[in-house]
């Protein structure tokens, strides 16, 4: 397992922006706090990898804050917003699930609003292959 | 005479420990309210995300709602990012019934009340059930007051004196403070199911009442655990990408 501090990231991931547009397929389901929708747009997903900083897991939304490497070489904090930790917790997810410095794959909806580097989670996959969905 | 007092006296400790035994332990009937059907307990939402697999599925507000003109101008000016109480972890308050059933729900009762904890919720909402009369001299609360009676198996609960500046949906269905809400509960599916039938009653900004339906599946090994909104009020969403990044290396 890649294991790095957040200054010393010692493999370049890279940030594939390939927004997929995903007609008429909106996932969040409106969950308060507040509804994805608001703040992201969730018509279309950008897929970004990196590395594991922080899982935030709490009320009202939990957050993957990751590290991603950009196309200059610069590093980048991500938040990939999602379901409360109580609803997480149902399905499966726990508050230690991921190890800082853990490679992964996160799919999202890209914030509205112009340099965000956020996303409504909508699934992450480990570098073993296996996928993390916050709702189905 | 000793033993008149002794048997008295061992006579009403076994009175009392049947009555606790009644009240607490003996198939959740409340010996305060053993004629009427018992919601006590832990009940899951029917809508997925609250992992119930009930093949019952809850009904949504009316669209489009029947609004009055005011209640179009009050609906046209909403911002989800000003006017949305809970985005500030204020309380969902009653009727966001859409919402409710994403989290697990405990009932439990007093002699003279339901007490509602949905897990989101800070506090409990108090319905009361001895009739008595609405206050006049309280403000207007999240959760409004509750009275409820039994109409044979049905408990219907009318709501007042609930705060206005709350909305009915996350997309910002206002709501006055002349807004009533009438509930019925009922049990389904030999008790296994909760109907919760919700109907907003109010004049200033709808030109009739609107109904919701949310069921309800009990869910007795569901745990709920601390939902502390305020912890979580995170600032991401909002933050452009070069102040997020000071966070990089803390």
């Amino acid at each position: 397992m890649l294991r790095v501090s957040g200054r010393r990231i010692v493999r370049t991931a890279a940030v594939t922006l390939a927004a997929m547009v995903a007609a008429g397929a909106v996932i969040g389901p409106a969950v308060a706090h507040h509804s994805g929708a608001v703040y992201f747009d969730m018509n279309s997903q950008i897929t970004v990898e990196g590395v594991v900083d922080e899982f935030v897991f709490k009320a009202p939304h939990a957050v993957l804050k990751f590290i991603v490497v950009n196309d200059q070489g610069e590093q980048e904090l991500w938040r990939a917003e999602t379901l409360p930790a109580n609803l997480l917790f149902r399905r499966g997810w726990r508050f230690n699930m991921f190890e800082k410095g853990e490679k992964i794959k996160v799919t999202g909806n890209p914030a509205k609003e112009a340099d965000r580097h956020a996303v409504e989670l909508q699934q992450v996959v480990a570098e073993d292959g296996t996928v993390y969905k916050p709702f189905d | 005479m000793n033993d008149i007092r002794w048997t008295v006296r061992c006579g009403a400790r076994v009175l009392a420990a049947a009555g606790v035994a009644l009240l607490l332990g003996t198939g959740g009937v409340w010996a305060a309210d053993a004629e009427h059907p018992d919601f006590t307990g832990m009940w899951l939402g029917g809508d997925g995300i609250g992992q119930s697999t009930t093949a019952r599925k809850s009904t949504s507000w009316p669209r489009p709602a029947p609004l009055t003109e005011a209640g179009k101008k009050a609906f046209a000016a909403y911002d989800p990012k000003t006017d949305d109480p809970p985005e500030d972890c204020m309380p969902w308050g009653l009727p966001r019934n859409e919402v409710f059933t994403f989290y697990p729900m405990l009932l439990t009762r007093t002699d003279n009340m339901l007490l509602m904890t949905l897990e989101y919720e800070p506090v409990p909402r108090r319905i009361y059930l001895d009739g008595r009369d609405y206050p006049t001299d309280i403000p207007p609360q999240w959760y409004g007051y509750s009275v409820g009676h039994w109409e044979g198996d049905t408990l219907v609960v009318e709501t007042r004196n609930i705060r206005e500046e709350n909305i009915i949906t996350t997309d910002g269905l206002p709501q006055s403070d002349q807004m009533k809400v009438i509930e019925r509960y009922r049990l389904l599916d030999d008790g296994n199911t909760l109907e919760v039938e919700t109907t907003a009653i109010d004049p200033v900004y709808y030109t009739e009442p609107m109904t919701i339906t949310v069921y309800w599946e009990r869910a007795d090994d569901v745990e709920q655990h601390e939902f502390v909104c305020a912890e979580g009020l995170i600032e991401n969403i909002t933050t452009p990408s070069s102040e997020q990044d000071k966070e990089l290396g803390d």
